[in-house]
């Protein structure tokens, strides 16, 4: 096992909880900032214009970039710290057998 | 024996429901006779659905008692009215009222001083004259008369001198203050709604909070109630350009005293809920308009980068590939050290306070979208709610700023022993290496030979600085509204609430988008650049991110790699 394997795991489930339970509300935030910024821009209430629209896909897109990569990277810290537990509880329980023999 | 049971089985149901046949027979249901006519199946059908009326708090009337003179079985036909009360039918008639009046009347009979109240108040107008539209009546807030459910007052706290009131009933407001083509026909003011859900108070009565005030608290007359606890009075609102009212003048600051004790008319200045557009000063309007067009470029540059970032180093992934490089086990085993146990430490600091800060905080920022507001509940539960998520909130905050303070002494100390390498100040050189690393994104080629740090890590470093001091403090100003309402104007405060929200906005998609990109997702990197946690970069990685700073220490021969 490659020594980043642990941590490639670790983001992936990381994602995968991203897709499960966050992947509707951070569109929903990063939706929600496009409308603020965009009526700061263009004055309220905002109207449904193009570039109104465009700032809240953008905000949409934001949104769901910062928190999956928000899960990714903490994914991989867990993933990471999993890994060092596994690795240094395997050798120390080898070890504790081989005495035994 | 099979017949034995068989007959026990079917004898005590049969003898149960015996023994309840003459309790029944002798309570029969005084309504029933109306009830077989006037049943409704759905909410808003004419009628009673007799389930919910027996839930109700007037389950235990007759109908007769508020449909008064009526004979059944019928035909029976609406008694005619006289007076004041015959010209409030009419006028409701003929403004096309959505409530029926005739209950509102009814009401009256026993709840008379309450409709005494309402009369009195701005939604008794439309009944004495003069009205574009016709105004509420009891259903209008209460829900359907006959469906009338007990629990609309929220309990007070255990020593509160005020408590916030009908919040189930203020929730109701909307349903008129909400809605357009009323707002316009009856000449109101269109965007309270929005503004309120936009306002502290509205994000944390979304969120689900008992202590913040909801429409009636503030708009309504208070009064005090048995246990001494002042209890706003929903019956009793007032336009906010009748002198008696809460929110008018001079009023305001003591409405406001109720909950932000010292209040002042400073503080009170600050609108509750309204456009910094219509903000007595500019400054507000001036400053949400800047900080919005700084966060909106910022973000759109930063995403553009990382999307042509993303594009080159899949490309340099490819040619690499093509040409058989691989990787240099030597090279990745060496480390230099990149950051010190103090560097680390602050970093830490930063981080967990960043990321708290906005789990905590922006759940309550987003429950100003409709559509957000249950995640955000469920998202500030998490913390016990919405104030205990405050607490965490300013914990969090407490934590940036120990990580600050660590860092500006770190500064010092290092200045102080000649050992501060100002590696990190911007220079003619990161100009250029802007330009050349735009054509490597764009043109392919070599990736500039950055020094120590690049000029993305540059500008994330004297980003933290300038995010520190709008955050921190537009922060303390929101922490002690009235202590900086004493001594401050008034437009500072509704300024610090604005850029408080703009510049979270920024700083968290930038960090998490740009920052975690460039520091732990960018291909050549992921899944993570340990060097946050052991302050240790491989040689390998030095090469590929910081060409220049490697082949310094090659030439310098500090490096043991050849």
């Amino acid at each position: 096992m490659n020594r980043k394997t642990p941590s490639i795991i670790g983001a992936a489930v990381g994602l995968a909880l991203f897709l499960a339970i966050a992947l509707l509300p951070a569109l929903l935030y990063g939706g929600y900032a496009g409308v603020l910024l965009a009526g700061g821009i263009f004055g309220t209430p905002v109207q449904p214009t193009f570039l109104v629209r465009s700032l809240i896909m953008f905000g949409m897109v934001m949104g769901a970039l910062g928190v999956g990569s928000l899960f990714a990277v903490g994914g991989a810290v867990a993933g990471a710290a999993v890994g060092v537990l596994t690795t240094s509880v395997a050798p120390a329980k080898a070890a504790t057998q081989e005495t035994k023999a | 024996m099979k017949t034995l049971l068989l007959s026990l089985l079917l004898t005590f149901p049969m003898a149960a429901a015996a023994a309840d046949a003459p309790a029944k027979a002798a309570a029969p249901d005084p309504n029933q006779a109306c009830f077989d006519c006037h049943v409704a199946s759905k909410p808003g059908e004419v009628g009673v659905r007799p389930a919910e009326f027996g839930k109700s708090v007037h389950a235990s009337f007759g109908c007769t008692d508020c449909h008064a003179d009526y004979q059944a079985p019928g035909p029976h036909e609406l008694a005619p009215l006289t007076g004041a009360d015959a010209a409030l039918v009419a006028r409701s008639e003929a403004l096309k009222a959505s409530t029926a009046p005739r209950a509102y009347l009814a009401c009256g009979n026993c709840h008379a001083e309450v409709v005494e109240q309402v009369a009195a108040s701005v939604h008794g107008k439309w009944a004495k004259g003069d009205a574009k539209v016709a105004g509420p009546t009891c259903a209008s807030c209460h829900g359907s008369v006959h469906e009338i459910v007990k629990g609309v007052a929220t309990p007070a706290p255990a020593g509160a001198t005020f408590a916030t009131g009908a919040r189930a009933i203020s929730e109701r407001c909307e349903k008129c203050h909400a809605d357009p083509a009323y707002v316009e026909k009856a000449g109101l003011k269109g965007d309270v709604v929005v503004t309120f859900h936009d306002s502290i108070h509205g994000r944390l009565v979304n969120t689900g909070s008992a202590l913040a005030p909801a429409c009636a608290d503030c708009h309504g007359a208070a009064e005090k109630d048995g246990k001494g606890v002042l209890r706003p009075n929903a019956h009793k609102i007032l336009a906010k350009t009748d002198p008696a009212s809460p929110v008018a003048g001079k009023n305001r600051a003591g409405t406001c005293g109720r909950c932000h004790a010292g209040a002042n008319d400073n503080f009170a200045k600050l609108v509750a809920h309204n456009d910094p557009a219509h903000s007595e000063s500019k400054i507000p309007h001036f400053l949400h308009v800047v900080f919005s067009w700084l966060a909106a470029l910022t973000l759109i540059f930063f995403a553009g980068h990382v999307a042509l970032d993303l594009f080159a180093e899949i490309r340099h992934k490819v040619r690499m590939r093509k040409a058989g490089h691989g990787h240099d086990p030597a090279k990745e085993s060496q480390f230099v050290q990149r950051f010190d146990l103090h560097q680390r430490a602050q970093h830490w600091l930063m981080l967990v306070g960043v990321i708290l800060l906005g789990v905590t905080g922006w759940p309550l920022r987003g429950a100003g979208s409709p559509e957000a507001i249950e995640t955000s509940r469920k998202i500030l539960g998490l913390f016990g709610g919405p104030h205990g998520a405050a607490l965490l909130h300013r914990i969090a905050a407490v934590m940036i700023i120990i990580s600050g303070g660590y860092h500006l002494l770190y500064l010092v100390l290092h200045g102080a022993r000649r050992t501060l390498a100002f590696s990190m100040l911007p220079g003619p050189r990161d100009v250029g290496e802007i330009r050349d690393n735009i054509r490597y994104m764009l043109a392919g080629g070599d990736r500039p030979a950055y020094g120590k740090y690049s000029y993305l890590e540059k500008f994330d470093y004297w980003a933290v600085f300038w995010g520190m001091i709008m955050m921190v403090g537009t922060g303390f100003v929101l922490w002690f509204p009235v202590f900086f309402a004493t001594y401050a104007p008034h437009w500072l405060l509704t300024s610090a609430q604005i850029i408080h929200g703009e510049e979270a906005t920024l700083a968290l998609l930038f960090l998490f988008v740009v920052h975690f990109y460039n520091a732990h997702l960018k291909p050549s990197i992921f899944p993570m650049n340990w060097v946050w946690l052991t302050g240790k970069m491989s040689h390998a990685m030095l090469e590929e991110e910081h060409r220049g700073q490697y082949e310094e220490l090659v030439e310098k021969k500090k490096d043991p790699h050849p």
